[in-house]
């Protein structure tokens, strides 16, 4: 499963949805974790338009708040409404059932020119910033 | 929680909690009377309004009789710590002593019972005082003209910043639309400049936390419309490139802000009207030591050059022949309230300026600096300093050695009130990781200084011998470590038994 | 002049060695050297300083110019209102645990000042038939302009609409706040001291932000906002109130009007006059807009060891987080003006609030009908249902008789003309609370006869 996904410097992953051009996105375990315990999620409205690199979301913590971006440019098409009331769910399988937003991708290619995971282990080692 | 008792035990402290206090609706019972006040019976008003118009059933208020209010305003009193009771070396709120002379003017029914809507005949004596409130206020800024209408230092940034928007709307100068903040700067700076309109563009600081001169000739251009900056900064330290900084900025055509929050470190010694600065705010709260009230009522006066001065909020005070009147100038930015300013908490600043005339306001700040910079160097080498040398009226340690221990500055902080004392400001400012900020102002006298560094350091020492004993803090306050996970994941925010 | 500085000679030098400095001077290395801007107010302005004594009889005799309400009775209101306060208040209020203690951050160390929030948000909430309240914010007027913000935000729109029956000060301060953010302020006008309903239905739009009513309105009057909440919801705005929590006590509550949120002044709930401050902003709101609302907020948890207690909480919305992306730049409020009102509330109960807004009611009314019978004065919306303010129009100019009034010791009905315009001359606005009394009404009325009859 995780060779599927994508990461972005900032502690974003992305993956396929299943249809064509939908794509999950989150936070990675290591974003998780250096968040600590979310206490909210304030998620975007369905057919937000975002570019590559946009502000998308927020995430909060007790005593801070994190701005999430669009690891592709593209329109949300979901959000995952489990989160709003159970935001947990991002610490606990930040890959799975705490996934944040659906973007539907104006350019899939672009999929590919993200670090893959071995990258992003790399990344994570030498010290990205959120 | 093992952990916590054993170490207690070992430390020869039995757990001290005080009890808490039930809630007002907890302790209500229905159909008891209190104060009985003057009145009319409801029951035939409602008869004479229309249904429609009426609310369903009495507020679900607590019913309790006086006596019972007394006790329970009295008992959670004693479950928090202010000024009166403990040190409190909170960084950059200047918890000083607030004078008790200072709550009898409030006491007095000329101004504590004068209507704010008063013809302006009914009211020269506040008038009067409030034009030399004003006035003395000026003198100490260095600036031309005082507005005393913001309620609170974030307040008068507002004011400040619609200022800012207002000169250059005058000169038809549209272009500028960003405010340059230091990354160091209160939180208030930069969501002030957002409500005014404005965009935010940060300016990084330099290795020693002061402003990057680069990084600020970088930032400046023809889009800048002002610079908002805290000195001395929020490391306690006095810029040391000021003045290159203020000639860098008036070259590009910008405004200099002062956040004066930390003003009580140079009162009477140094004038930001002098050094260049073009907008002043000051907290009366922290430097004219009203008291902070568990968090209000602040007051934050701003001062501003004459060139700005037309754009000052109404309604303005104007003194014609010896007579004092309101004025509402065309070109000012307009209210920023209901009435004319926090006259109440204004006359205590001004009792303060009064009582301690220019000498003592400026004695204020030299022990500003003597209590900062003694119980400074009593830390030396407890915990590593953000910065050099002489530091202003207060100073940033860093607890960042620990974390690797699992231990935050926040557990020192706790540690800290089991000492028994309030903490220090954690978390701030938030270029330094771990920060322990701390304030000890001048009202603090050498035994109370020496006792917490004593204090302080042992709390170190023991952090490094078992940091476990740092989580299990602190023992002896009413409660310990509240879940504020999962207060903010499913807020309570009104007591269940009311409903 | 000391400075309530404690160090005696011989400290202050044992603390200047151990900084390795000589004198105080010294200290002041830091700091580069200026000189004077010319034409600036000089630092001996400050004075010599005086000692307590002389300084409290220097604030009394400034005082003695001022006609306060022990010398000039009060029949005005116009958002700042003089009402009963319990003794106990005074004595409880000035505690030093309360006076003297910073913003709670340090939960442990001030769960008395987190209980005493926690209850004012719990009594205002009650009050306003709202699902919240937070810690407070500045004064009713800047509390307005908050909410209207987050209508703002919360919508994407960029217009608003205000009733005219919106104290016309709490209007400009909206504007203000405005300024920066090319918003279209568009006005509801009464009829009769009621909005409109056609004229409302036209105003609202799929552009509209908000709409902000006012109970009971600047003239007094009690507006009906019937079908407004339904009106504005299927629009997609929202709907705010901006409400007396004195008159609350009797009239429907911005709950029951459905309204999102709910503003107000609280100095009406037993806070002194103050000489315009520091007054209270209160600010309520439904569940859902939790998140959304500027403000400090006091929260029911439980610690470590599962006792329940309080903290701040959903601080991420806040200044000191979210820096210039935070629902609002306020810090410090008015909490200890919150707890005042709140110990109020307490003292006074259900029963006794309502009891004191009853003969608020009843003798604005036994007011209104005495100087209604005086030939020449009539009221100006005589059909429409008042709660303790009314708008009386008579020939001479309203200002002429406040000023005889004030010569006479009283503070009589607020001119209105300088406010909203020639169309106001001969128009003021009077008020009566439950602390007057018949002497004084009549005092009051005998008063207006006579002015009148000198005509």
């Amino acid at each position: 499963m995780s060779s599927e996904r994508r990461y972005t410097p900032t502690h974003e992953w992305i993956a396929s949805a299943g249809q064509e051009g939908r794509m999950k996105v989150g936070i990675t375990d290591f974003a998780q974790k250096e968040i600590t315990d979310v206490v909210f999620v304030e998620l975007p409205k369905i057919g937000k338009k975002v570019e590559k690199g946009g502000e998308v979301a927020i995430i909060e913590s007790v005593k801070a708040a994190f701005s999430i971006y669009a690891p592709l440019g593209g329109e949300v098409v979901a959000v995952n409404e489990k989160i709003e009331n159970a935001p947990g769910l991002v610490n606990e399988d930040p890959y799975g059932e705490g996934w944040l937003f659906e973007i539907k991708v104006s350019d899939p290619q672009l999929f590919g020119t993200l670090p893959d995971e071995a990258a992003y282990q790399k990344l994570i080692v030498t010290g990205g910033g959120h | 929680m093992t952990q916590a008792t054993s170490s207690n035990e070992s430390r020869g402290m039995a757990m001290e909690r005080p009890p808490m206090e039930p809630t007002l609706w907890e302790k209500s019972r229905r159909g008891t009377k209190g104060v009985y006040p003057p009145g009319a019976d409801p029951h035939l008003v409602k008869a004479k309004i229309p249904e429609s118009l009426l609310r369903s059933g009495a507020p679900a208020l607590p019913e309790l009789s006086e006596l019972e209010v007394v006790r329970h305003f009295t008992r959670i009193s004693h479950l928090s710590r202010g000024v009166d009771t403990h040190f409190y070396p909170l960084g950059s709120c200047t918890m000083k002593y607030n004078p008790k002379v200072m709550d009898r003017i409030t006491e007095i029914p000329g101004f504590r019972d004068l209507h704010p809507r008063m013809d302006a005949e009914g009211m020269q004596g506040l008038l009067e005082a409030l034009a030399l409130c004003e006035e003395s206020l000026a003198a100490l800024m260095g600036m031309d003209a005082v507005t005393l209408a913001p309620a609170a230092g974030a307040h008068g940034e507002l004011a400040g910043i619609l200022i800012a928007r207002q000169y250059f709307a005058a000169k038809n100068d549209s272009g500028r639309t960003e405010i340059l903040i230091p990354d160091s700067a209160h939180g208030t700076n930069p969501a002030s400049a957002a409500m005014g309109g404005f965009s935010v563009r940060v300016v990084a600081s330099g290795s020693d936390g002061g402003v990057d001169l680069a990084s600020l000739r970088e930032a400046l251009s023809n889009r800048t419309a002002m610079v908002m900056m805290t000195v001395p900064n929020t490391l306690g330290l006095f810029e040391k490139n000021i003045k290159e900084m203020i000639a860098l900025v008036r070259s590009a055509g910008a405004l200099l802000y002062m956040d004066g929050a930390n003003f009580n470190a140079f009162m009477g010694v140094l004038r930001p009207g002098d050094l260049g600065f073009d907008i002043v705010h000051i907290n009366t709260h922290k430097t004219l030591a009203t008291p902070h009230g568990g968090g209000g009522p602040g007051s934050g006066p701003v001062g501003v050059t004459r060139e700005l001065a037309p754009f000052l909020p109404s309604p303005r005070i104007i003194k014609e022949g010896g007579r004092f009147r309101l004025d509402n100038p065309k070109e000012s930015i307009g209210p920023l309230r209901s009435f004319i300013g926090s006259s109440l908490v204004l006359l205590r600043a001004l009792g303060y300026m009064r009582m301690l005339g220019r000498e003592g306001l400026r004695a204020v700040s030299l022990y500003a600096l003597l209590n900062a910079n003694y119980l400074r160097a009593l830390l030396e080498g407890v915990l590593p300093r953000k910065g050099e040398g002489l530091c202003a009226h207060e100073f940033v340690l860093s607890a960042r050695e620990f974390s690797a221990m699992g231990l935050h500055a926040s557990d020192f902080a706790k540690e800290i009130l089991d000492a028994g004392y309030y903490a220090p400001t954690v978390s701030f400012p938030l270029i330094v990781p771990e920060a322990l900020m701390i304030e000890p102002t001048e009202t603090e006298s050498k035994e109370t200084l020496d006792r917490f560094a004593r204090d302080f350091r042992e709390i170190c020492e023991r952090a490094r011998q078992s940091p476990e004993a740092l989580k299990g803090a602190p023992r002896r306050t009413p409660v310990s470590r509240p879940d504020e996970v999962n207060a903010a994941r499913d807020p309570v925010l009104t007591d269940p038994r009311s409903l | 002049m000391a400075g309530f500085i404690p160090h005696t000679p011989e400290e202050t030098s044992a603390m200047l060695a151990r900084i390795g400095l000589n004198a105080l001077e010294d200290l002041l290395s830091q700091f580069p050297s200026t000189t004077p801007r010319p034409g600036v107010p000089d630092l001996g302005v400050l004075g010599e300083g005086m000692d307590e004594r002389a300084l409290l009889r220097w604030f009394a005799k400034l005082a003695e110019k001022n006609k306060d309400a022990t010398r000039a009775v009060v029949f005005r209101g116009a958002g700042a209102y003089e009402h009963f306060t319990p003794s106990a208040t005074g004595a409880l209020i000035s505690r030093g645990e309360f006076l003297t203690s910073y913003t709670p951050y340090q939960p442990e160390a001030s769960q008395g000042l987190l209980q005493a929030i926690f209850e004012f948000q719990t009594a205002i909430s009650r009050l306003y038939g709202m699902d919240l309240s937070n810690a407070s914010l500045y004064d009713g007027a800047t509390a307005l302009a908050e909410a209207v913000l987050v209508a703002i935000r919360e919508t994407g729109r960029t217009r608003i609409l205000l009733s005219e029956g919106l104290d016309p000060s709490v209007r400009e301060v909206v504007h203000t706040y405005l300024e920066g953010l090319s918003i279209k302020i568009d006005l509801l006008p009464l009829t009769e001291g009621q909005s409109g309903p056609d004229a409302f239905r036209k105003s609202v739009g799929g552009d509209l932000a908000c709409f902000v009513g006012a109970i009971p309105t600047f003239f007094g009057t009690i507006d009906d906002f019937s079908g407004m909440a339904d009106h504005l919801h299927e629009n997609g705005a929202l709907f705010i109130l901006h409400a007396n929590p004195h008159a609350l006590a009797l009239l429907r509550t911005p709950g029951e009007w459905g309204a999102d949120i709910a503003t107000g002044e609280g100095q009406p709930l037993g806070l002194p006059l103050s000489a315009g401050g520091p007054y209270l902003g209160l600010m309520t709101a439904r569940k859902k807009y939790v998140r959304r609302i500027p403000g400090r907020l006091a929260g029911l948890t439980k610690d470590a060891e599962g006792r329940p207690c309080f903290v701040l909480t959903l601080q991420a919305r806040e200044q000191h987080i979210r820096r210039e992306k935070a629902n609002s730049n306020i810090c410090s409020n008015e909490t200890l003006l919150g707890i005042a009102s709140l110990m109020n509330m307490a003292l006074l109960g259900p029963e006794g609030l309502s009891r004191a807004a009853a003969g608020s009611w009843s003798n604005a009314h036994e007011l209104e009908r005495r100087l209604t019978s005086i030939p020449g004065v009539r009221n100006v919306y005589p059909a429409t249902p008042f709660f303790h303010e009314f708008v009386l129009e008579m020939k001479p100019s309203a200002q002429s008789l406040s000023q005889f009034l004030l010569e006479r010791g009283v503070l009589g009905g607020l001119p209105l003309e300088s406010l909203l315009g020639p169309a106001w001359a001969g128009r003021s606005l009077w008020c009566a609370t439950e602390v007057r009394t018949e002497d004084e009404i009549e005092k009051a009325v005998g008063l207006v006869r006579e002015f009148l009859g000198q005509r």
